[in-house]
């Protein structure tokens, strides 16, 4: 009898307000992390292979991502676009070899938890679908499976020293 | 005759301000700044530290002193700062999102400062102050050791690449002055950053408004007397406990706003100092132990930025070297702390003394 009046104090009104104010406020977060996150894509024309086939890169194309300006791209060339959020559309208007011009607009979506991806532009044009236009970027280094920042570079890497640690009041403020 | 006395008592009152308008005044034609370039400056800074200052009040009112605790709240921030730096969240989201995260590290922390401080009534200052210490070890287990294998982090922007633990410098360039510059105008060559001085008043009608709510209410009463609140039925222990709570909590935003104004995080060491800045900033505008006000905040942050600014310059002109000014400005950091601690001993025992007196008085009276 005791028990049950304790748990009916324990679950009164401002429990539920409070218990509704922390997931409003998990919601919040939840929201404010998909809306702020950024992704860098890396937009590449380079002649790449897919299930074995190969996929020449566009000999001229000019793209535009997010109603963003305009740039042109030549053969083997690689540039950066800074996105907010997952959603994005990519305008790209490209010539093929006897010089006839097509335009092509896609919508695509970054992966929440990738902040860099590497967006094909031929894959893209010949209509493949996005988990195949669009992979998660692995820097050089690391495909090549150097140990870049491992071994004698992480032992060179600044680690905090006590100075670090506890600064004086000679510091700005 | 009263009117000597008075005088004696407004200098005795407002001694360190008077201090330090002195020191301003000799400094500034020696620095040789332009009004503009020091306007500018002052903005910046009370935009960039106000918020932290502001997070003193509440303690102060609930009569535990200066809340030397208030670096858990800004190690809270940072942490914010870390994830939200490593998930590449970034502008005000980022800072929503970092604040978001900060609150419950700081509430946390915040309780076991509160805790603490009850179990060292009277003491409470040099309580907090090395709790201050001791978390701060904590901190640097938490991000030296702790992120990277046990909190999965794996931004090579944040952790240092032997795989574990934070670099000792971030670059916050995705947030940084996202707030400042978010709405500014600029008037005469100076940027005034609208939406920090509107989240800056906010915080001020907030802690003006606390101060008639009843929590506000039962902490001035247990600022008073303990005892007293005790008889009336304020649970004295859990509002010290709030008091500690809100100005950790609010110091974390403070620090969120301050990393943000800097655009760098020194992981290691931002937060050390920020408690003893904060409150020779506060004493500087005339605040004492167990007094403070928001005028006192928004001067002292005026009176201690403008030596910040000064002192090297002056110091270079006086005698050939920027680094002497510095020397001088952290002389006068902690000496303006030791200075406001001793007159408020001097205060308070004046005050025992001769209400002692005016007892014994009425009693030898009462005995006639």
């Amino acid at each position: 009898m005791i028990d049950k009046k304790n748990i009916k104090d324990f679950f009164n009104l401002s429990f539920f307000v409070r218990l509704a104010v922390i997931v409003l406020v998990i919601l919040l977060a939840v929201f404010l992390y998909h809306y702020g996150k950024q992704h860098t894509v890396y937009i590449d024309n380079r002649t790449i292979e897919i299930d074995g086939q190969s996929y020449k890169a566009l000999d001229w194309a000019e793209v535009s991502v997010d109603g963003g300006d305009s740039q042109e791209y030549s053969p083997r060339t690689r540039r950066e676009a800074t996105v907010l959020r997952q959603k994005h559309s990519i305008h790209v208007v490209y010539e093929d070899e006897d010089f006839n011009q097509f335009e092509v607009d896609v919508e695509f979506k970054v992966p929440v938890n990738e902040t860099q991806v590497v967006l094909s532009l031929p894959a893209l044009v010949a209509g493949l679908g996005e988990d195949q236009f669009l992979t998660e970027f692995v820097p050089m280094a690391q495909q090549l499976g150097l140990n870049v920042g491992g071994g004698a570079a992480a032992a060179d890497a600044e680690v905090p020293t006590e100075e670090d640690m506890f600064g004086d009041m000679s510091m700005d403020f | 005759m009263r009117k000597d006395i008075d005088i004696r008592k407004f200098l005795a009152n407002n001694i360190v301000p008077i201090i330090f308008i002195v020191l301003c005044a000799v400094c500034i034609p020696l620095a040789g700044y332009s009004g503009q370039y020091l306007v500018s400056q002052i903005i910046t800074r009370i935009m960039r530290n106000s918020f932290l200052v502001l997070s003193l009040l509440i303690p102060i009112m609930a009569g535990m002193g200066l809340n030397f605790g208030m670096t858990l709240g800004a190690m809270a921030g940072q942490i914010g700062i870390i994830f939200i730096t490593a998930w590449n969240v970034v502008g005000i989201p980022g800072l929503l999102l970092a604040a978001i995260i900060a609150t419950p590290i700081a509430a946390l922390l915040g309780w076991f400062c509160g805790k603490m401080l009850n179990m060292a009534k009277g003491r409470e200052m040099i309580t907090s102050y090395m709790i201050s210490f001791f978390m701060n070890g904590v901190y640097q287990l938490v991000v030296l050791y702790g992120m990277g294998p046990v909190i999965p982090l794996h931004s090579d922007q944040v952790i240092l690449p032997r795989g574990y633990g934070v670099r000792n410098t971030i670059d916050l360039i995705s947030v940084r002055q996202s707030v400042d510059n978010f709405w500014a105008l600029t008037i005469g060559g100076v940027k005034i950053p609208l939406l920090t001085i509107i989240l800056i008043a906010l915080l001020c009608v907030v802690i003006i408004w606390f101060r008639k709510t009843k929590l506000g209410q039962d902490m001035r009463a247990v600022g008073q007397d303990m005892e007293v609140a005790r008889e009336a039925g304020i649970k004295v222990e859990r509002t010290r406990i709030l008091a500690i709570v809100i100005s950790t909590i609010f110091a974390a935003y403070g620090m969120i706003l301050y990393l943000s104004n800097m655009g760098t995080l020194n992981t290691y060491n931002s937060h050390s100092q920020i408690g003893m800045f904060s409150i020779a900033a506060l004493l500087v505008g005339g605040a004492s132990v167990s007094r403070a006000s928001i005028k006192n905040v928004f001067l002292g942050i005026i009176l201690f930025h403008l030596m910040f600014i000064l002192a090297p310059q002056a110091g270079r002109e006086l005698m050939g070297q920027a680094q002497i000014g510095e020397f001088f400005r952290v002389f006068i950091s902690y000496g303006v702390i030791t200075l406001s601690l001793v007159l408020y001993e001097i205060r308070e025992r004046r005050e025992k003394a001769e209400s002692a007196k005016a007892i014994a008085a009425q009693q030898k009276e009462a005995k006639a």
